[in-house]
């Protein structure tokens, strides 16, 4: 089954505790976020983007397909809910965001990560 | 078992998967497209007969296989007599002897002169062939025979990646050398006709005599 944005941004929400009114990122954020890490993965694994010929599409509904394999799946998360994150905010501990990216990195790139 | 094993080519993209981790579909596809464009252009394990219509006054003809693309014509028939390809240099050296002198260029033919009968000659041309593209249908039988040198290409190739979960290039290494041996033993199996032990054969050096050299394969097969 394919994986939408809205999948994306439930996975985001919950690990980010961020469900109830009012919202501290706004979806706009979230699925700008999503692109920013669909980039990101493109840089690292171009093989993941062969079929559709290297070119990123820009997703903006909820319903929009990820154009990448389910094993990609968690990197873009851990790499959405990273750089959201990374904004400058006094909930957040920016370890935790490097965290994410690096994870998310490893999954890309490591054999075990 | 599940019916995605029915297949060799499934057989193969499933065990390239599992012993890739985390590798892409879609790279796994690609390599295997290339692997067995790399085999079958170097062993000339895939033959085809491709027959054309001679016409008059035409000299260009171009040949294709049911599947793939031409990787060499290797015998020539028209109206039932062999013809020998030659290359351009060897066409523009020799004299015309009142046959075709046929010229080949990758599935393409030349046929010199130019054919003046208007009654139809059937051409027929013993090529190999060679996979285009990922999705190229490759005889099942051909799959199964090769099935190991296809699978130790694929693998080398997609071990050479660099910067993938499944990196490694001392089993690129030994893959490829695998692969080699595969090429070898495929390229004396087309030597020999596809029959076992049918390959040129030769004494050991320590039997004389001039006619050291032999053939399993009767004379004019």
């Amino acid at each position: 089954m394919s994986r939408t944005v809205a999948d994306v941004k439930a996975r985001v929400k919950s690990v980010l505790k961020d469900k109830v009114d009012p919202l501290r990122y706004a979806d706009a954020d979230i699925v700008n976020a999503i692109n920013d890490s669909l980039l990101e993965v493109r840089r690292i694994r171009p093989d993941l983007f062969l079929s559709r010929k290297f070119k990123v599409p820009v997703l903006a509904l909820d319903t929009d397909v990820l154009p990448v394999e389910d094993l990609a799946y968690n990197p873009v998360v851990y790499f959405t809910i990273g750089t959201l994150m990374l904004r400058d905010d006094e909930f957040i501990v920016d370890g935790r965001a490097m965290a994410l990216i690096n994870k998310a990195t490893g999954q890309l790139l490591g054999t075990a990560a | 078992m599940s019916s995605a094993l029915d297949t060799y080519s499934d057989k193969l993209k499933n065990t390239l998967m599992v012993r890739l981790p985390g590798a892409g579909s879609d790279a796994v596809d690609l390599e295997m497209g290339n692997a067995a464009h790399e085999f079958f252009l170097n062993s000339g394990a895939w033959h085809e007969l491709v027959y054309a219509n001679m016409v008059a006054d035409r000299t260009h003809y171009e040949l294709w296989p049911t599947s793939g693309t031409v990787g060499y014509i290797c015998d020539l028939t028209i109206d039932g007599r062999n013809y020998t390809p030659v290359t351009a240099n060897a066409l523009m050296r020799r004299r015309w002897s009142g046959a075709f002198q046929v010229l080949t260029e990758f599935g393409h033919l030349d046929l010199e002169p130019a054919p003046t009968e208007t009654k139809p000659k059937a051409i027929a041309a013993n090529v190999t062939v060679v996979p285009e593209g990922c999705s190229c249908e490759i005889p099942p039988d051909l799959l199964n025979h090769y099935y190991e040198a296809l699978l130790d290409n694929a693998l080398s190739k997609l071990y050479s990646h660099t910067s993938k979960p499944y990196s490694n290039a001392q089993l690129a290494l030994v893959h490829m050398g695998k692969y080699w041996a595969h090429l070898a033993r495929a390229r004396r199996i087309v030597a020999g006709g596809n029959v076992r032990a049918g390959g040129p054969w030769i004494y050991p050096q320590i039997a004389p005599g001039r006619s050291r050299r032999g053939s399993a394969m009767p004379r004019g097969v």
